[in-house]
């Protein structure tokens, strides 16, 4: 049994959007919890709410219609939903750092590299600009950018896309955070860059003392690097566990699917195997187990009733009747 | 960079030839006699005749083609057909008049162009921004000499503030200058608003807000500097318009400048200046976007750098 505290604690966090003609429900009663210094993986296809969780928690909701309309988000024990903008910004980019999955357009084009994460250093520490010049080259060279010391002045489109997401990482962790959400940081990077990056990630991990989630719907990833899994469909999480359980005790259909879209090496295929069909429009959510309409193994009871989360020992959760017995 | 200076400067040339050419040919298209409004309408057949010849007009049109573009190469623009006095000189009496308005001009409608468009944009969809389009779409919809008037009637008229007519002392540029610039601050301050909402999507908006900056920084440091790269084009063109296109508001202000200018010589058929004229006007514009290309590359390192 794992004692360490949790350091991050969503509680029955529900997002919904407000668009003109409904309100789309995108995260509806999410259950979250990162232990202190662990990786956590969220997993799930687009538009499971993997990406809106971690909005969520960082505040970055502005300029969108969406909300956190209910729940709570306990950092280091203290919640933070009611804290005013002001206050959220100043755990931003200090206690809380986000890492994106486009690092070709998440550098603004026209700042060199250096003043976009001395900016950064000096919004939240009391440094000189001398200071900050010195630990953003401390950083970047940490990241295993080469010729550190030239980056700084360099301009984004002067560096291929991997060095980019190097410098994405630089500004997230410079100033320390004690969390960092990493948002499909990979999915845009070739293979070799991917594995590279993953590495860096758990290196800088063990040297900073951050905890990590990591999103991705890449569970290869996840079993390299996370040590806790959260599975989430249609904005709710269907199972969760330790990385060990949802591989080789998975109880979710969903998951077990995921599972299965993973190509085998070695293993000769006629076609790739994939879920059926889509996940559910959110105007129009099926009643009962969302992931009824695709599920090999639905019952009416599945499509009439939604289950509640059904606990199989070692903090392992599935939302399935059939992990009822 | 020096480099793509002079090739851009270079490239200018063809562009003067076929202006010169252009406006030569099609002046001399516009119906009316120059040596007969000279002459006057009292004057005999033969005084016109007199003066036509004087003038150089019985000349062969390519052989006056070719002693205007002669002229023009060795720096001569010609006299006036009206006033008999060097084009150049007329032009230089009313050169620095306009150049004034449309500085002073184009300063206040940037200016506030800009803080409008921005303050309109980062409160999009909001009563900030629905008050700013408003005010906006005022500015375009009212025609500049309308404007002229209204200030006319109630600031030189019944107020007694401003002089109504003249370029005689800076208060006499404040009226023209405020109805000149009125539709250009409209202009750049929608394009500052569409500019500025379409630079908030990007994911480097994101990106600084994920840092935590102040949404000031966010706007203007991050936002700003990116947005500005398409509205100094809008600028740039607004100033080449500006300064050839306020001949309406020059004629309504009675404004001693090239627009007026313009007005009389085109009454007068005065071949030599209007062709001066459109030439000078058509450099602005060459040089104007010149400027506005080596501004482009100062904002964006990429184009500056390579």
């Amino acid at each position: 049994m794992d004692t360490r505290k949790n350091i991050l604690e969503i509680k029955n966090m529900h997002t919904y959007f407000f668009t003109d003609d409904a309100v789309v429900k995108s995260v509806d009663g999410v259950d979250i919890e990162l232990k202190e210094g662990s990786t956590l993986g969220i997993v799930g296809e687009s538009g499971s709410g993997k990406s809106v969780t971690a909005l969520s928690v960082m505040g970055l909701l502005m300029g969108t219609t969406g909300k956190v309309v209910e729940g709570e988000i306990l950092l280091d024990g203290k919640d933070i939903t009611h804290l005013s903008d002001e206050e959220r910004r100043k755990i931003r980019g200090n206690q809380i750092s986000m890492i994106f999955q486009e690092p070709m357009t998440s550098l603004n084009p026209v700042m060199k590299i250096g003043d976009q994460i001395v900016e950064a250093i000096r919004m939240h520490q009391d440094k000189t600009k001398e200071e900050a010049r010195a630990m953003t080259i401390e950083m970047l060279k940490k990241t295993g950018l080469p010729r550190a010391e030239r980056m700084v002045d360099e301009y984004p489109f002067q560096l291929s896309g991997g060095q980019r997401q190097r410098v994405m990482i630089a500004m997230a962790l410079v100033c320390n955070p004690k969390i960092l959400i990493a948002d499909e940081p990979t999915t845009a990077l070739d293979v070799t860059i991917q594995a590279q990056i993953i590495d860096l990630m758990n290196h800088l991990k063990e040297e900073i003392g951050t905890s990590i989630i990591f999103i991705t719907h890449d569970l290869g990833v996840v079993a390299e690097t996370c040590d806790d899994v959260v599975v989430m469909y249609c904005g709710r999480v269907v199972e969760k566990g330790n990385v060990f359980d949802i591989f080789d005790r998975t109880a979710h259909p969903y998951t077990e699917g995921l599972l299965n879209s993973i190509p085998k090496l070695g293993q000769h295929v006629e076609e790739l195997a994939s879920i059926p069909g889509n996940v559910p429009n959110p105007k129009y959510m099926p009643k009962g187990c969302k992931f009824a309409p695709r599920c090999p193994y639905a019952t009416d009871r599945c499509r009439e009733e939604e289950p509640g989360f059904f606990d199989l020992g070692n903090d392992h959760l599935s939302r399935c009747w059939r992990c009822e017995n | 960079m020096l480099r793509y200076i002079v090739k851009r400067v270079i490239g200018v040339i063809p562009t003067l030839i076929i202006v010169v050419t252009f406006v030569f040919f099609f002046v001399r298209m516009i119906p009316g006699d120059p040596a007969r409004l000279v002459a006057g309408p009292q004057a005999t057949l033969e005084d016109v005749e007199v003066i036509r010849e004087e003038l150089g007009l019985n000349d062969p049109i390519p052989q006056q083609y070719v002693d205007y573009v002669t002229g023009l190469l060795h720096g001569d623009l010609g006299d006036s057909l009206r006033t008999k006095r060097p084009v150049a000189y007329e032009v230089s009496l009313r050169y620095m008049n306009t150049v004034k308005l449309t500085v002073f001009s184009l300063v206040w409608s940037v200016i506030v162009g800009v803080l409008l468009g921005v303050w309109s944009g980062k409160h999009r969809s909001k009563w900030q921004d629905y008050t700013g389009m408003t005010i906006a779409i005022s500015g375009i919809s009212m025609p500049s000499f309308w404007i002229g008037f209204l200030l006319i009637m109630v600031f030189a008229v019944n107020l007694n503030w401003f002089p109504t007519t003249g370029a005689d002392s800076w208060k006499s540029f404040i009226l023209p200058g405020i109805a000149l610039g009125t539709s250009i601050a409209a202009i750049i301050a929608r394009f500052t608003r569409s500019s500025i909402i379409e630079v908030m999507k990007e994911d480097y908006i994101r990106t600084a807000r994920a840092k935590g900056l102040k949404e000031k920084t966010v706007i203007w440091k991050h936002a700003f500097r990116n947005a500005m790269i398409s509205v100094v084009t809008v600028v740039g063109l607004q100033f080449g318009f500006l300064l050839g296109g306020s001949v309406v508001t020059e004629s309504v202000f009675a404004f001693p400048g090239l627009g007026s200018l313009l007005v009389e010589s085109v009454n007068y058929r005065d071949y030599n200046a209007i062709q001066s004229l459109i030439l000078i006007f058509s450099l602005h514009f060459i040089v104007i976007n010149l400027v506005v290309d080596i501004l482009y590359a100062l904002l964006n390192p990429e184009i500056k750098l390579s």
